[in-house]
């Protein structure tokens, strides 16, 4: 089979504007990883402490009078590291990921939360259509 | 003697445009009758072509790539005999399989994506500026666009654009593959068989 003399130049051209069409929806602003755009809010007493975005790696010290938690961001996950709470609740609560997610320390009255953009698709399913 | 011969030859003239009549018009008569024998063993065809994927256990990681076996036949009647056949051989195959292998709701994307990527493919075709492969690429890449459509129309998420890139890059690579074996076919089968 001779598939010189079958393809033609528009087949290359097709080929060519696909492959195109495939890199620029790569590249595009919009296919970012969603995570990127997810934010952190600490919450303390009420009030807002703070937002933080998800994708960079911090700690956050949230201190209000006597109380301290220390929130860790990192790697796209939250936790808190360390609070001189009395139950420790929250520090049990272990790493948050999702849009949604809630580390909550009552004694202490500080919320984190994770805010913005629907999950990454690599980590979690949309939906499943059977 | 010459009326004679006259008379047999005017005979035999009458005979064999009586015999030429017959079939033509045995084929006028039984011609919509034919049609539908011809889809309906295209289109059972195409389902079985449909069922020997849904068989082979692939999975990308990514839902919606595959080869598109199926296509082989709409693409290979697109070319032999016209657009009719294959559109209706692309419908039955689709509402069938749905049914059979998939299940309604995912006939649903299966539909959207062969009626996007048969239309794509037939205008492909009549610019007669592409090779069978290169209408088949086009008609795979189209496939997946379709159906990502209806997912973002089902799911209403936007979000989904990001698999764009995968699902062209697998259009691509299953269209060029069903577009060389339909190649190999359209050369292979003999036209008597579709006339």
């Amino acid at each position: 089979m001779q598939y010189r003399k079958i393809l033609r130049k528009g087949d290359f051209v097709l080929l060519f504007i696909f492959v195109l069409a495939a890199a620029l929806t790569a590249f595009l602003p919009l296919s970012r990883p969603a995570s990127s755009s997810q934010l952190v809010r600490i919450t303390c007493r009420g009030e807002d402490y703070g937002i933080f975005p998800l994708g960079e790696d911090r700690e956050v010290d949230v201190a209000s009078g006597d109380h301290h938690n220390l929130v860790s961001i990192h790697g796209g996950t939250v936790h808190m590291e360390s609070a001189d709470c009395r139950n420790q609740v929250c520090v049990n609560t272990g790493t948050i990921s999702r849009s949604g997610d809630l580390i909550v320390c009552l004694p202490n009255q500080v919320v984190v939360e994770i805010i913005g953009e629907e999950e990454n698709e690599d980590e979690a399913i949309d939906s499943v259509v059977k | 003697m010459k009326p004679s011969t006259a008379s047999s030859n005017k005979d035999h003239q009458s005979s064999a445009s009586g015999s030429a009549a017959g079939p033509d018009r045995s084929a006028d008569s039984s011609s919509a009758a034919r049609r539908v024998a011809t889809a309906g063993l295209l289109a059972s065809l195409a389902l079985i072509f449909s069922y020997v994927e849904a068989l082979v256990p692939f999975n990308a990681g990514v839902p919606g790539v595959k080869l598109g076996l199926a296509n082989l036949v709409p693409l290979i009647v697109l070319y032999r005999l016209d657009a009719r056949y294959a559109a209706a051989v692309n419908l039955i195959r689709v509402a069938l399989a749905g049914l059979l292998f998939t299940g309604a709701f995912a006939a649903l994307y299966s539909l959207a994506g062969c009626i996007v990527s048969f239309l794509v493919m037939w205008i492909c075709k009549r610019t007669s500026l592409f090779s069978i492969i290169g209408v088949s690429m086009a008609g795979g890449v189209f496939h997946n666009l379709g159906q990502l459509c209806v997912a973002m129309a089902a799911v209403s998420g936007l979000q989904l654009i990001h698999y764009m890139p995968v699902l062209i890059m697998s259009g691509i690579i299953a269209g060029i593959i069903v577009g060389i074996g339909a190649q190999i076919l359209v050369d292979r089968i003999p036209a008597k068989l579709f006339r």
